[in-house]
């Protein structure tokens, strides 16, 4: 039998920063379908932040046809292909949908929250039909190695030992219950009742500043922006409009808001921009941002505690120097080769 | 390439107010489709407005977006939130910093 396989890959980094640790140079028959446009998603993501379905729902989608499977390839050409794909990331929270060419399914039927809760890094999804019409499948992907987190039509499979796969979610865990300001990526922070006290007020006090999720919200629900595409509009330009911010210390639509996701939207590759997506081509929505190079601080003493409590007014605030950019560097042109193991060269 | 921040502060109440400015403190410019850099201070310092009083202040900072441009001219900005969170000592420092992929 052959099979028409095609490979979803669902991330929240950016596309050329995947491109960079796929090695697509390698690849020569695959057809990129991104199904986000490239300049809409300049994201990136820490390691080890689990992927909730908010997240999936708005991060980039990768459909890669893989081409054609012949049956007669032998198990170990499988393991080894998916091996290099776990390899490749093994510690990035990234989803990967293997499914039949012809699959109409989409990436937004799987429950991404619950199979977050039980793991924090990559995620093999194998599409049931897939598994059940290929027996080399069947043969690659045992039963015992696999889970099944209900009757989605799809199959877990946690690649890596399950110690190693502890560790580091117990790693994550401390280390995100342990920050001292809420890092607006902490969708699912622990119970504000067992932090000590002045870390508590300290993120009740951040709550306020940025727009990031309350105790046990698991996923974002951001300021949501609609903003009409202006023809020939760059996404990072829709992005910048979109987060045109109200001062620290004002209030915008009844909450208190601040400046700042404008400055993360434009720092671009940096950024983790939890994205929006076009409706019709006609509009887009943009939500919060967050960036692993920043994170909110207010402490005692500085400049939006000031402002915040009233101590100060900033009555006008500029920036002057004198800098002419660089010319952006140019991207090189890829020989595309295929990257399935008996086909490389 | 020189950065400043120019803040004009204002401490409405009867008491001297002390303000510290972080190294690292981002500042971002109003406009976000300017083209425009944003900036993060160099070095920390502390200032005191006195009661009743508005003062006047220029600290040095870096830009974070290699990629765009600045002129002399005054840009307007707002304080921001957020602190650049990664070790840096010069310009150089913090554009290493932002070309790299977070992961």
């Amino acid at each position: 039998m052959n099979t028409h396989l095609s490979l979803i890959i669902v991330s929240i980094y950016s596309v050329e920063y995947l491109k960079e640790i796929l090695h697509l140079d390698d690849v020569d028959e695959w057809i990129l379908d991104s199904l986000a446009p490239d300049e809409t998603l300049p994201l990136n993501r820490p390691t080890g932040i689990q992927l909730s379905r908010a997240d999936a729902e708005r991060a980039i989608s990768w459909r890669i046809h893989v081409g054609q499977f012949d049956e007669k390839e032998s198990v170990d050409a499988v393991r080894q292909w998916m091996n290099q794909l776990v390899n490749q990331f093994g510690r990035l929270p990234i989803l990967f949908y293997m499914l039949l060419g012809t699959t109409e399914e989409t990436i937004n039927t799987i429950d991404v929250d619950e199979l977050s809760e039980s793991t924090s890094g990559p995620l093999l999804l194998i599409e049931k039909r897939l598994w059940r019409l290929s027996p080399l499948f069947q043969m690659a992907f045992p039963k015992e190695n696999e889970w099944f987190p209900e009757e989605r039509g799809l199959f877990v499979i946690n690649r890596e030992p399950e110690k190693v796969w502890m560790e580091r979610l117990e790693s994550n865990i401390h280390e995100l219950h342990s920050r001292w300001t809420r890092h607006p990526l902490d969708y699912a922070p622990m119970d504000d009742s067992l932090l000590h006290p002045e870390i508590r007020e300290e993120r009740q006090r951040m709550d306020n500043v940025i727009n990031i999720p309350t105790t046990k919200q698991k996923t974002f629900e951001p300021q949501k922006v609609v903003i009409h595409l202006m023809k020939g509009e760059k996404a990072e330009s829709i992005s910048l409009r979109a987060y045109q911010d109200t001062p620290i210390g004002k209030r915008l639509g009844g909450a208190t808001t601040l400046g700042g996701r404008s400055l993360l939207a434009s720092c671009n590759k940096d950024i983790n921009l939890i994205s929006g997506w076009r409706d019709n081509n006609t509009s887009y929505e943009v939500h919060n941002a967050a960036s692993m190079n920043f994170e909110a601080a207010a402490p005692q003493g500085s400049l939006p505690e000031a402002m915040m409590t009233g101590r100060i007014r900033l009555k006008s605030a500029w920036i002057e120097g004198e800098h002419k950019s660089p010319a952006l560097p140019s991207e090189p042109i890829r020989k595309r080769q295929m990257v399935w193991p008996h086909h490389k060269r | 390439m020189k950065l400043s921040v120019h803040l004009e502060l204002e401490n409405p109440t009867a008491e001297p107010q002390t303000i510290v400015f972080e190294k690292g403190r981002c500042f971002e410019i109003a406009s976000p489709t300017s083209g425009l850099q944003n900036a993060i201070l160099a070095k920390t310092s502390k200032v005191i407005v006195p009661p009743n009083k508005t003062i006047e202040i220029d600290l040095a900072a870096y830009c974070l977006n290699e990629f765009r441009d600045m002129t002399p001219a005054h840009h307007t900005a707002f304080a921001t939130p957020f602190m650049f969170n990664k070790s840096y000592k010069t310009q150089e420092d913090v554009w290493a910093w932002m070309k790299r992929p977070a992961a």
